[in-house]
């Protein structure tokens, strides 16, 4: 792959994203003209009428495909792609060493499912974000492209009633703020769309869950994109969290009550196709708290990496994970 | 109020189990009393419908308002509703319905929470059922009569600082007063003194807390 | 009065929980119901939490067959978690507590805490 895969991803979004909207347009053009006028018929209801509507729904159908396949392959990798297509979605995990025995009753700790249901590439797993940027981004992209589309066909009812020398003046006043924000998530999704192209997605993998205290885990962490690393680096942390409610307010605090920097990397150079790749082993302190989620408190652990890079801003990307207790804890001996 | 002994810690004063509304007795100024403001409410019960009036105890954040509300309610004997941004709107205006299907006196705790809706609603079942509204609000809503209107001052801050550290050395609050903590939370916070009492959770942890575990 | 006998200071996940609690100086004609649980609580910042390991009510017939003379026992394991720990928003804290409920309205309650596994503060 070359450099200009940044401006080729952005450049095939933009146009499958147009073939897209002049298929709605012509769509909407050929369906009003046939339903909304009665006095001309540009087509007969014929072979002709219906060759058109093909080739103008075609559009709209490559302009999707095409567009949320560029989208998609921006947003997860290679390897992950062809690991969940060999594997399935819920492979059995590899071997992981220091794996606690999963008894089926842990109180208050969040099930384990939540968090090894995503097999690793190279490690037993991947770990899900805990802000789903790549979700945030499909969301703004479904609901932009079915905005423009709805807007494109109401232009057209409008055109068509303009062009009937009557002004649907009710349709009009829906149509300046629904113009606005047709832009406007347009432009929010592709301001998206090139973050994640130039910072793109960060897959952290790890070889076994749920870890224990004094256990020993290898991890690897990939950070894609196209862009210049300052530094990387990479964090475990222990946080706090306690919600209250009193009277009417509703609060959340949370605290780190534990940080330590597992690794890091300084300048190096990303592109796409050439990913950065750290690998690196970490240790659960001896004496750390479990996970443990109850109503309002929980005591949540996590990866956290930090990068800096040239002419994008700071990220921070959170992986939870999960802390058994230790098994076999005894009492420890008596003080002499 | 029981406090439990963890390994001979003794609990934070400034956990959210001392601070949440009715832990600490409500303290009125003037020479008003919960008696007389439970007779008003009462005393709309028993007038004659054009008479009823809808009571409303205002104040800003954290001045004790829920507070307030939660003594009426053992004083009238009847539940009051609290609302809070993430309840079910729903479930909270059926359960107010049904106080009022009872002719109890309806408190609601957080009636800015409502929707246009659901306050019209209240307000005009509230006629239908002849039972009188008692709500707490940042401000006045509109037709609502003034029941009481909460704030801080000197007076209330020393009697809570008193009710939290009972048990505490005298030292304690002394040390607690004088700490540049107390001054940059209060200013900091203003008329919102249970902000302040949490702030104050980390300085007792930090300060105060003489942890010794029996091993 | 009720006593709790037999209570270590602390446990660990797994291990067997055995205590005895007593009445005394109450008519035990009096007696309604008796509650006695094995529970977790959080404390601190956030609103409490509270879990149930073990709980145990009598009242009625099973009630009338029990011998107030005699010291009660109570054995339960416990599980491996939540531990008893101490941070800086939360703590977690495990305790015994034996309800006596009386015909008069009265309610007596006798609780005493105790510590699960070997976490004393936060990482």
């Amino acid at each position: 792959m070359s450099g200009w895969w940044f401006i080729g991803s952005l450049g095939e979004a933009l146009f499958f994203a147009t073939v897209f909207l002049i298929g709605v347009f012509l769509s909407a053009i050929l369906i009003s003209w046939q339903l909304m006028s009665q006095s001309t018929q540009p087509l007969k209801i014929g072979y002709g009428f219906w060759l058109f509507l093909g080739v103008c729904l075609s559009f709209s159908v490559l302009g999707i495909v095409g567009f949320w396949y560029r989208v998609l392959k921006v947003v997860t990798s290679d390897e992950h792609r062809e690991v969940l297509a060999q594997r399935g979605i819920i492979p059995e995990p590899l071997s992981g060493p220091q794996q606690p025995k999963r008894t089926s009753h842990a109180p208050s700790i969040p099930d384990v499912k939540r968090f090894t249901d995503s097999p690793g590439a190279r490690l037993a797993y991947r770990l899900p974000s805990q802000i789903p940027e790549n979700g945030a981004l499909v969301a703004l992209g479904i609901f932009a492209m079915a905005w423009n589309a709805m807007i494109a066909v109401f232009l057209v009812i409008a055109a068509q009633n303009y062009l009937r020398f009557e002004i649907p003046w009710q349709l009009l006043l829906l149509l300046i703020p629904g113009i606005y924000v047709a832009i406007r998530s347009a432009q929010l999704f592709f301001r998206s769309f090139i973050r994640t192209l130039g910072i793109g997605s960060t897959t952290v993998e790890i070889e076994a869950l749920p870890l224990v205290p004094g256990g020993e885990y290898r991890l690897e962490i990939v950070q894609y994109g196209r862009l210049v690393i300052k530094k990387i680096a990479v964090r475990l942390e222990c946080e706090e969290e306690s919600t209250y409610h009193f009277g009417t307010d509703l609060r959340t605090e949370r605290q780190t009550v534990f940080s330590t920097e597992i690794a890091s990397h300084g300048r190096d150079r990303i592109d796409w196709g050439y990913p950065l790749r750290m690998e690196c082993r970490f240790s659960v302190p001896e004496d750390a708290m479990h996970s443990f989620q109850s109503k309002h408190n929980a005591v949540q652990w996590k990866i956290v990496v930090n990068g800096e890079a040239n002419r994008w801003p700071l990220y921070s990307r959170s992986f939870p994970v999960l802390v058994y207790p230790q098994p076999g804890m005894s009492r420890p001996a008596a003080a002499s | 109020m029981i406090k439990d002994s963890v390994c001979q810690n003794v609990s934070n004063p400034f956990s959210s189990r001392f601070l949440e509304p009715g832990a600490i007795p409500f303290v009125f100024r003037d020479s008003e009393s919960l008696a007389s403001l439970a007779d008003r409410i009462r005393s709309s019960l028993e007038a004659p419908t054009k008479h009823r009036v809808k009571l409303a105890i205002v104040g800003p954040h954290g001045t004790g308002k829920s507070t307030l509300l939660r003594h009426l309610s053992e004083h009238l004997d009847c539940t009051a509703t609290v609302l809070h941004a993430t309840s079910n709107k729903w479930i909270a205006i059926d359960e107010i319905l049904k106080a009022m299907r009872r002719k109890q006196p309806c408190l609601i705790d957080g009636y800015e929470q409502l929707p246009l809706w659901g306050k019209t609603l209240l307000i005009a079942r509230s006629k239908v059922n002849r039972v009188p509204l008692c709500v707490t609000s940042h401000r006045l809503p509109w037709d609502f009569e003034l029941l009481w209107e909460t704030r801080i001052d000197p007076q209330v801050e020393t009697h809570v600082i008193d009710t939290l550290l009972a048990d505490a050395d005298p030292r304690v609050k002394s040390d607690l007063l004088d700490s540049q903590d107390w001054e940059k939370s209060r200013q900091k916070h203003r008329e919102n003194l249970r902000e302040s009492l949490f702030d104050m959770y980390d300085w007792w942890r930090d300060t105060v807390d003489e942890f010794s575990p029996s091993r | 009065m009720i006593r709790l006998i037999g209570l270590q200071p602390t446990y660990m996940p797994g291990d067997t929980l055995e205590f005895e609690y007593r009445v005394a100086n109450v008519d035990r004609g009096s007696i309604v119901a008796v509650e006695c649980s094995v529970c977790w609580l959080t404390e601190g910042k956030g609103t409490e939490d509270l879990g149930v390991h073990f709980f145990q009510r009598l009242a009625g017939d099973s009630l009338a067959a029990i011998d107030w003379s005699i010291a009660q026992k109570i054995s339960c394991p416990l599980p491996i978690s939540p531990l008893s720990y101490e941070g800086k928003l939360l703590k977690i804290s495990w305790c015994v507590r034996v309800r006596f409920f009386l015909n008069d309205g009265t309610e007596l309650m006798a609780q005493q805490p105790f510590y699960v596994g070997t976490i004393t503060r936060e990482v």
